[in-house]
Protein backbone atom coordinates (compact mmCIF):
# COMPACT_ATOMS: atom_id res chain seq x y z
CA UNK A 1 0.00 0.00 0.00
CA UNK A 2 1.77 3.12 -1.18
CA UNK A 3 -1.02 5.63 -0.51
CA UNK A 4 -1.49 6.87 3.01
CA UNK A 5 -4.65 5.53 4.68
CA UNK A 6 -7.23 8.16 5.59
CA UNK A 7 -7.14 9.53 9.11
CA UNK A 8 -10.51 7.92 9.86
CA UNK A 9 -9.03 4.55 8.93
CA UNK A 10 -5.98 5.04 11.12
CA UNK A 11 -8.27 5.98 13.98
CA UNK A 12 -10.62 3.01 13.42
CA UNK A 13 -7.62 0.70 13.04
CA UNK A 14 -6.48 1.69 16.55
CA UNK A 15 -9.88 0.67 17.87
CA UNK A 16 -9.92 -2.64 15.92
CA UNK A 17 -13.04 -1.44 14.14
CA UNK A 18 -12.16 -2.24 10.51
CA UNK A 19 -12.19 -5.50 8.53
CA UNK A 20 -9.24 -7.81 9.19
CA UNK A 21 -7.72 -7.77 5.68
CA UNK A 22 -7.85 -3.97 5.54
CA UNK A 23 -6.40 -3.80 9.06
CA UNK A 24 -3.45 -5.95 7.95
CA UNK A 25 -2.68 -3.63 5.06
CA UNK A 26 -2.88 -0.56 7.26
CA UNK A 27 -0.64 -2.23 9.80
CA UNK A 28 1.92 -2.98 7.08
CA UNK A 29 1.75 0.62 5.89
CA UNK A 30 2.26 2.02 9.37
CA UNK A 31 5.24 -0.25 9.82
CA UNK A 32 6.85 1.30 6.77
CA UNK A 33 5.59 4.87 6.94
CA UNK A 34 7.09 7.10 9.58
CA UNK A 35 4.53 9.82 8.92
CA UNK A 36 1.48 7.63 9.61
CA UNK A 37 3.24 5.93 12.54
CA UNK A 38 3.79 9.32 14.18
CA UNK A 39 0.13 10.24 13.70
CA UNK A 40 -1.03 7.01 15.35
CA UNK A 41 1.47 7.54 18.16
CA UNK A 42 0.08 11.04 18.76
CA UNK A 43 -3.52 9.73 18.74
CA UNK A 44 -2.54 7.07 21.27
CA UNK A 45 -0.73 9.52 23.52
CA UNK A 46 -3.74 11.84 23.50
CA UNK A 47 -6.15 8.97 24.23
CA UNK A 48 -3.98 8.01 27.18
CA UNK A 49 -3.86 11.59 28.44
CA UNK A 50 -7.67 11.85 28.12
CA UNK A 51 -8.15 8.67 30.17
CA UNK A 52 -5.79 9.98 32.82
CA UNK A 53 -7.48 13.37 32.84
CA UNK A 54 -11.02 12.07 33.19
CA UNK A 55 -10.04 9.59 35.87
CA UNK A 56 -8.72 12.52 37.90
CA UNK A 57 -11.50 14.97 37.15
CA UNK A 58 -14.25 12.57 38.08
CA UNK A 59 -12.48 11.20 41.11
CA UNK A 60 -13.86 11.49 44.59
CA UNK A 61 -12.59 14.76 46.04
CA UNK A 62 -12.89 16.43 49.47
CA UNK A 63 -15.27 19.00 47.98
CA UNK A 64 -17.77 16.23 47.26
CA UNK A 65 -18.14 14.28 50.49
CA UNK A 66 -20.35 11.22 50.66
CA UNK A 67 -22.76 13.02 52.98
CA UNK A 68 -23.98 15.08 50.07
CA UNK A 69 -25.04 11.98 48.22
CA UNK A 70 -27.12 10.90 51.19
CA UNK A 71 -28.59 14.38 51.46
CA UNK A 72 -29.61 14.24 47.82
CA UNK A 73 -31.12 10.81 48.22
CA UNK A 74 -33.24 12.16 51.09
CA UNK A 75 -34.35 15.09 49.01
CA UNK A 76 -35.31 12.79 46.17
CA UNK A 77 -37.22 10.65 48.66
CA UNK A 78 -39.40 13.64 49.54
CA UNK A 79 -39.88 14.43 45.87
CA UNK A 80 -40.91 10.91 45.06
CA UNK A 81 -43.26 10.62 48.00
CA UNK A 82 -45.11 13.59 46.67
CA UNK A 83 -45.67 11.75 43.43
CA UNK A 84 -46.61 8.62 45.33
CA UNK A 85 -43.88 6.44 43.91
CA UNK A 86 -43.30 4.44 47.07
CA UNK A 87 -41.57 1.54 45.39
CA UNK A 88 -39.10 3.84 43.71
CA UNK A 89 -38.38 5.43 47.09
CA UNK A 90 -37.42 2.12 48.62
CA UNK A 91 -35.21 1.42 45.63
CA UNK A 92 -33.59 4.86 45.82
CA UNK A 93 -32.84 4.36 49.50
CA UNK A 94 -31.36 0.94 48.86
CA UNK A 95 -29.10 2.47 46.25
CA UNK A 96 -28.20 5.39 48.52
CA UNK A 97 -27.00 2.88 51.11
CA UNK A 98 -25.03 0.96 48.49
CA UNK A 99 -23.67 4.18 47.12
CA UNK A 100 -22.64 5.43 50.49
CA UNK A 101 -20.76 2.28 51.37
CA UNK A 102 -19.07 2.41 47.99
CA UNK A 103 -18.14 6.05 48.35
CA UNK A 104 -16.83 5.81 51.88
CA UNK A 105 -14.26 3.20 51.07
CA UNK A 106 -12.13 5.23 48.68
CA UNK A 107 -12.74 8.47 50.58
CA UNK A 108 -11.27 7.15 53.80
CA UNK A 109 -8.01 6.13 52.20
CA UNK A 110 -7.71 6.79 48.48
CA UNK A 111 -4.54 4.79 47.89
CA UNK A 112 -5.31 1.89 50.22
CA UNK A 113 -4.43 -1.43 48.58
CA UNK A 114 -7.95 -2.71 49.30
CA UNK A 115 -9.25 -0.08 46.86
CA UNK A 116 -7.02 -1.67 44.28
CA UNK A 117 -8.59 -5.06 44.97
CA UNK A 118 -12.05 -3.54 44.53
CA UNK A 119 -11.06 -1.91 41.25
CA UNK A 120 -9.70 -5.26 40.08
CA UNK A 121 -12.88 -7.11 41.08
CA UNK A 122 -14.96 -4.48 39.27
CA UNK A 123 -12.80 -4.84 36.17
CA UNK A 124 -13.28 -8.62 36.34
CA UNK A 125 -17.06 -8.17 36.45
CA UNK A 126 -17.17 -5.40 33.88
CA UNK A 127 -14.99 -6.26 30.92
CA UNK A 128 -16.17 -8.99 28.59
CA UNK A 129 -13.16 -10.68 26.97
CA UNK A 130 -12.40 -9.32 23.51
CA UNK A 131 -9.75 -11.58 21.92
CA UNK A 132 -8.96 -8.96 19.25
CA UNK A 133 -7.58 -6.76 22.02
CA UNK A 134 -5.44 -9.65 23.26
CA UNK A 135 -4.10 -10.15 19.72
CA UNK A 136 -3.35 -6.46 19.35
CA UNK A 137 -1.35 -6.48 22.57
CA UNK A 138 0.65 -9.62 21.85
CA UNK A 139 1.40 -8.47 18.31
CA UNK A 140 2.55 -5.01 19.35
CA UNK A 141 6.29 -4.27 19.30
CA UNK A 142 7.95 -6.06 22.20
CA UNK A 143 5.01 -8.45 22.53
CA UNK A 144 2.79 -8.52 25.60
CA UNK A 145 5.67 -7.49 27.89
CA UNK A 146 6.27 -4.44 25.68
CA UNK A 147 2.58 -3.56 25.66
CA UNK A 148 2.32 -3.86 29.45
CA UNK A 149 5.53 -1.90 30.02
CA UNK A 150 4.23 0.81 27.73
CA UNK A 151 0.83 0.88 29.45
CA UNK A 152 2.34 1.24 32.92
CA UNK A 153 5.31 3.34 31.89
CA UNK A 154 7.94 1.01 33.38
CA UNK A 155 9.63 -2.23 32.32
CA UNK A 156 7.58 -5.28 33.25
CA UNK A 157 7.39 -8.96 32.43
CA UNK A 158 4.18 -10.81 31.63
CA UNK A 159 2.14 -12.85 34.11
CA UNK A 160 3.31 -15.95 32.19
CA UNK A 161 0.13 -17.90 32.92
CA UNK A 162 0.48 -19.71 29.58
CA UNK A 163 2.81 -22.11 31.39
CA UNK A 164 -0.20 -23.19 33.46
CA UNK A 165 -2.40 -23.74 30.42
CA UNK A 166 -4.04 -20.31 30.37
CA UNK A 167 -4.76 -18.35 27.23
CA UNK A 168 -4.78 -14.55 27.01
CA UNK A 169 -8.29 -13.42 25.95
CA UNK A 170 -8.23 -9.66 26.58
CA UNK A 171 -5.76 -6.85 27.21
CA UNK A 172 -6.81 -3.25 27.79
CA UNK A 173 -5.74 0.00 29.37
CA UNK A 174 -8.29 1.37 31.76
CA UNK A 175 -8.82 4.71 33.46
CA UNK A 176 -7.65 4.77 37.07
CA UNK A 177 -6.54 7.21 39.69
CA UNK A 178 -3.71 7.42 40.24
CA UNK A 179 -3.29 6.13 36.71
CA UNK A 180 -2.42 4.42 34.55
CA UNK A 181 -3.80 0.89 34.87
CA UNK A 182 -4.00 -2.17 32.64
CA UNK A 183 -6.16 -5.29 32.71
CA UNK A 184 -5.27 -8.68 31.27
CA UNK A 185 -7.75 -11.51 31.14
CA UNK A 186 -6.95 -15.20 30.79
CA UNK A 187 -9.12 -18.22 30.16
CA UNK A 188 -8.15 -21.45 31.90
CA UNK A 189 -8.21 -24.99 30.45
CA UNK A 190 -11.56 -25.64 32.17
CA UNK A 191 -13.06 -22.36 30.92
CA UNK A 192 -12.86 -20.15 33.99
CA UNK A 193 -11.58 -16.62 33.69
CA UNK A 194 -8.70 -14.94 35.54
CA UNK A 195 -8.23 -11.16 35.55
CA UNK A 196 -4.84 -9.57 36.25
CA UNK A 197 -5.00 -5.90 37.17
CA UNK A 198 -1.96 -3.62 37.25
CA UNK A 199 -1.75 -0.04 38.39
CA UNK A 200 0.95 2.42 39.25
CA UNK A 201 1.05 3.48 42.91
CA UNK A 202 4.01 5.85 43.09
CA UNK A 203 5.94 5.69 46.34
CA UNK A 204 3.75 2.95 47.71
CA UNK A 205 5.28 -0.22 49.08
CA UNK A 206 3.38 -2.91 50.85
CA UNK A 207 5.00 -6.14 49.86
CA UNK A 208 2.66 -8.63 51.54
CA UNK A 209 0.17 -10.54 49.41
CA UNK A 210 -3.37 -10.19 50.73
CA UNK A 211 -6.70 -11.78 49.98
CA UNK A 212 -10.15 -10.30 49.59
CA UNK A 213 -13.37 -12.05 48.74
CA UNK A 214 -16.53 -10.54 47.28
CA UNK A 215 -19.23 -13.19 46.98
CA UNK A 216 -17.81 -15.95 44.79
CA UNK A 217 -14.98 -13.84 43.39
CA UNK A 218 -11.62 -13.74 45.15
CA UNK A 219 -8.64 -11.43 44.71
CA UNK A 220 -5.00 -11.69 45.76
CA UNK A 221 -3.37 -8.30 45.72
CA UNK A 222 -0.16 -6.59 46.62
CA UNK A 223 1.65 -3.29 46.20
CA UNK A 224 5.37 -3.48 45.73
CA UNK A 225 7.82 -0.75 44.80
CA UNK A 226 5.16 1.53 43.34
CA UNK A 227 3.42 -1.14 41.32
CA UNK A 228 0.09 -2.61 42.38
CA UNK A 229 -1.10 -5.99 41.16
CA UNK A 230 -4.26 -7.94 41.73
CA UNK A 231 -5.23 -11.36 40.43
CA UNK A 232 -8.98 -12.02 40.42
CA UNK A 233 -10.92 -15.18 39.73
CA UNK A 234 -14.06 -17.10 40.52
CA UNK A 235 -12.12 -20.13 41.76
CA UNK A 236 -11.01 -21.51 45.10
CA UNK A 237 -8.61 -19.56 47.28
CA UNK A 238 -5.78 -22.12 47.10
CA UNK A 239 -5.95 -22.41 43.32
CA UNK A 240 -6.06 -18.64 42.98
CA UNK A 241 -3.05 -18.26 45.28
CA UNK A 242 -0.99 -20.61 43.10
CA UNK A 243 -1.90 -18.56 40.01
CA UNK A 244 -1.27 -15.23 41.75
CA UNK A 245 2.19 -16.38 42.92
CA UNK A 246 3.11 -17.56 39.46
CA UNK A 247 1.94 -14.25 37.97
CA UNK A 248 3.84 -12.11 40.50
CA UNK A 249 7.07 -14.03 40.10
CA UNK A 250 6.86 -13.96 36.34
CA UNK A 251 6.22 -10.20 36.25
CA UNK A 252 9.03 -9.56 38.69
CA UNK A 253 11.45 -11.58 36.57
CA UNK A 254 10.62 -9.38 33.60
CA UNK A 255 10.82 -6.30 35.77
CA UNK A 256 14.23 -7.29 37.15
CA UNK A 257 15.51 -7.87 33.60
CA UNK A 258 14.41 -4.38 32.53
CA UNK A 259 16.79 -1.43 32.17
CA UNK A 260 15.51 0.28 35.32
CA UNK A 261 15.03 -2.93 37.26
CA UNK A 262 18.33 -3.08 39.15
CA UNK B 1 -31.57 -7.96 41.24
CA UNK B 2 -29.13 -7.26 44.08
CA UNK B 3 -26.45 -8.36 41.69
CA UNK B 4 -27.50 -5.75 39.14
CA UNK B 5 -27.34 -3.05 41.80
CA UNK B 6 -23.77 -4.10 42.60
CA UNK B 7 -22.93 -3.88 38.92
CA UNK B 8 -24.55 -0.46 38.64
CA UNK B 9 -22.54 0.65 41.65
CA UNK B 10 -19.38 -0.49 39.91
CA UNK B 11 -20.25 1.84 37.04
CA UNK B 12 -20.38 4.97 39.20
CA UNK B 13 -16.81 6.08 38.38
CA UNK B 14 -17.58 5.72 34.66
CA UNK B 15 -20.84 7.64 35.10
CA UNK B 16 -18.93 10.41 36.86
CA UNK B 17 -16.46 10.64 34.00
CA UNK B 18 -19.16 10.79 31.37
CA UNK B 19 -21.16 13.30 33.40
CA UNK B 20 -18.05 15.45 33.73
CA UNK B 21 -17.70 15.38 29.96
CA UNK B 22 -21.35 16.29 29.44
CA UNK B 23 -21.83 18.93 32.10
CA UNK B 24 -18.32 20.17 32.89
CA UNK B 25 -19.32 21.59 36.23
CA UNK B 26 -18.57 19.30 39.21
CA UNK B 27 -21.79 19.95 41.15
CA UNK B 28 -23.94 19.63 38.03
CA UNK B 29 -22.13 16.43 37.08
CA UNK B 30 -22.81 14.96 40.50
CA UNK B 31 -26.52 15.82 40.14
CA UNK B 32 -26.59 14.16 36.77
CA UNK B 33 -25.00 10.99 38.18
CA UNK B 34 -27.56 10.94 40.95
CA UNK B 35 -30.51 11.38 38.58
CA UNK B 36 -29.14 8.73 36.28
CA UNK B 37 -28.78 6.25 39.16
CA UNK B 38 -32.33 6.90 40.30
CA UNK B 39 -33.69 6.39 36.82
CA UNK B 40 -31.57 3.27 36.30
CA UNK B 41 -33.02 1.79 39.48
CA UNK B 42 -36.57 2.65 38.56
CA UNK B 43 -36.13 1.05 35.15
CA UNK B 44 -33.81 -1.78 36.00
CA UNK B 45 -36.44 -4.31 34.95
CA UNK B 46 -35.95 -2.98 31.41
CA UNK B 47 -32.33 -4.02 31.36
CA UNK B 48 -32.45 -7.73 30.68
CA UNK B 49 -30.82 -8.21 27.32
CA UNK B 50 -27.22 -9.43 27.42
CA UNK B 51 -26.05 -5.90 26.67
CA UNK B 52 -23.31 -3.66 27.89
CA UNK B 53 -24.53 -2.20 31.18
CA UNK B 54 -22.26 0.81 30.82
CA UNK B 55 -23.69 1.64 27.40
CA UNK B 56 -27.24 1.36 28.76
CA UNK B 57 -26.47 3.67 31.69
CA UNK B 58 -24.80 6.16 29.37
CA UNK B 59 -27.88 6.13 27.17
CA UNK B 60 -30.06 6.95 30.18
CA UNK B 61 -27.69 9.66 31.32
CA UNK B 62 -27.52 11.26 27.93
CA UNK B 63 -31.30 11.30 27.64
CA UNK B 64 -31.69 12.91 31.06
CA UNK B 65 -29.04 15.42 30.17
CA UNK B 66 -30.61 16.47 26.87
CA UNK B 67 -34.10 16.64 28.42
CA UNK B 68 -33.04 18.77 31.35
CA UNK B 69 -29.96 20.50 30.05
CA UNK B 70 -31.44 23.95 29.87
CA UNK B 71 -33.44 23.85 33.09
CA UNK B 72 -31.28 22.03 35.59
CA UNK B 73 -27.69 21.74 34.56
CA UNK B 74 -26.78 25.25 33.65
CA UNK B 75 -23.34 25.58 32.23
CA UNK B 76 -21.19 27.90 34.29
CA UNK B 77 -19.17 30.61 32.62
CA UNK B 78 -15.93 29.54 31.02
CA UNK B 79 -13.86 31.34 33.67
CA UNK B 80 -15.52 29.65 36.61
CA UNK B 81 -15.20 26.32 34.87
CA UNK B 82 -11.50 26.67 34.26
CA UNK B 83 -10.75 27.79 37.79
CA UNK B 84 -12.62 24.95 39.34
CA UNK B 85 -11.04 22.34 37.16
CA UNK B 86 -7.57 23.83 37.44
CA UNK B 87 -7.84 23.36 41.22
CA UNK B 88 -8.68 19.72 40.87
CA UNK B 89 -5.78 19.14 38.51
CA UNK B 90 -3.43 21.23 40.65
CA UNK B 91 -3.41 18.63 43.42
CA UNK B 92 -1.28 16.40 41.21
CA UNK B 93 2.43 16.57 40.83
CA UNK B 94 3.61 19.61 38.82
CA UNK B 95 5.25 17.61 36.01
CA UNK B 96 2.04 15.98 34.82
CA UNK B 97 -0.06 18.99 35.77
CA UNK B 98 1.08 21.19 32.90
CA UNK B 99 0.42 18.42 30.41
CA UNK B 100 -3.00 17.61 31.84
CA UNK B 101 -4.01 21.25 31.73
CA UNK B 102 -3.09 21.36 28.07
CA UNK B 103 -5.06 18.23 27.35
CA UNK B 104 -8.01 19.65 29.26
CA UNK B 105 -7.90 22.89 27.28
CA UNK B 106 -7.62 20.98 24.02
CA UNK B 107 -10.53 18.64 24.85
CA UNK B 108 -12.63 21.61 25.95
CA UNK B 109 -11.93 23.22 22.59
CA UNK B 110 -13.48 20.25 20.73
CA UNK B 111 -17.07 20.54 19.48
CA UNK B 112 -19.39 18.81 21.98
CA UNK B 113 -20.34 15.98 19.60
CA UNK B 114 -16.67 15.12 19.01
CA UNK B 115 -15.76 15.34 22.67
CA UNK B 116 -18.56 12.98 23.57
CA UNK B 117 -17.45 10.29 21.11
CA UNK B 118 -13.87 10.61 22.32
CA UNK B 119 -15.00 10.01 25.90
CA UNK B 120 -17.22 7.06 25.02
CA UNK B 121 -14.68 5.21 22.90
CA UNK B 122 -11.17 6.34 23.87
CA UNK B 123 -11.79 6.82 27.60
CA UNK B 124 -14.62 4.39 28.39
CA UNK B 125 -13.74 1.67 25.89
CA UNK B 126 -17.13 1.29 24.20
CA UNK B 127 -17.24 -0.39 20.79
CA UNK B 128 -18.40 1.82 17.91
CA UNK B 129 -21.76 0.04 17.82
CA UNK B 130 -22.31 0.63 21.53
CA UNK B 131 -21.36 4.30 21.29
CA UNK B 132 -23.71 4.61 18.31
CA UNK B 133 -26.57 3.26 20.45
CA UNK B 134 -25.81 5.72 23.24
CA UNK B 135 -25.76 8.69 20.87
CA UNK B 136 -28.52 7.46 18.56
CA UNK B 137 -26.41 7.73 15.41
CA UNK B 138 -24.94 5.28 12.86
CA UNK B 139 -21.68 3.45 13.63
CA UNK B 140 -20.12 5.18 10.62
CA UNK B 141 -20.84 8.53 12.26
CA UNK B 142 -18.94 7.38 15.34
CA UNK B 143 -15.96 6.49 13.17
CA UNK B 144 -15.85 9.87 11.41
CA UNK B 145 -16.54 11.95 14.52
CA UNK B 146 -13.87 10.14 16.48
CA UNK B 147 -11.36 10.56 13.67
CA UNK B 148 -12.10 14.29 13.55
CA UNK B 149 -11.78 14.54 17.33
CA UNK B 150 -8.43 12.76 17.38
CA UNK B 151 -7.08 14.76 14.48
CA UNK B 152 -8.19 18.04 15.98
CA UNK B 153 -6.70 17.14 19.35
CA UNK B 154 -3.44 16.24 17.63
CA UNK B 155 -3.31 19.58 15.81
CA UNK B 156 -4.19 21.54 18.95
CA UNK B 157 -1.51 19.83 20.95
CA UNK B 158 1.07 20.14 18.21
CA UNK B 159 0.29 23.88 18.26
CA UNK B 160 0.89 23.91 22.02
CA UNK B 161 4.27 22.32 21.59
CA UNK B 162 5.28 24.78 18.91
CA UNK B 163 4.36 27.69 21.15
CA UNK B 164 6.40 26.26 23.99
CA UNK B 165 9.43 25.88 21.77
CA UNK B 166 9.10 29.44 20.58
CA UNK B 167 8.96 30.65 24.16
CA UNK B 168 12.14 28.74 25.00
CA UNK B 169 13.93 30.44 22.09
Amino acid sequence: MSEHPERAELSAWMDREIPVDRARRIEAHIGACEHCASIVAAYRANDRAARDLFARLADESPERPAERVLERARASRVRQRRTGAAAATVAALALAATLLSGLLRPTQSPSAPATLAHSAIQAHALYAPDPSRADAATQSPGGLAGWLSDALGRPLGTPGLERMGYRLVDARRVPANPGPAAVLQYRGPDGHRITCYFAKRPGNTDAGMRYLRDKSVGAFYSVDDGLAYAVVGDIGRAALRTIAREAYESIERGYAAGPRGG
Amino acid sequence: MADLITRIEAEIPALRRYATALVRDPAGAEDLVQDCLERALARRHLWRRPGHLRAWLFTLMRRIHSNQARALYRRPTAVALDEERATSVARDDPASRAELEQVLTAIDALPAEQREVLILVAVEGLRYREAATVLGVAAGTIMSRLARARERLRMLRAGDREQRLRRVK
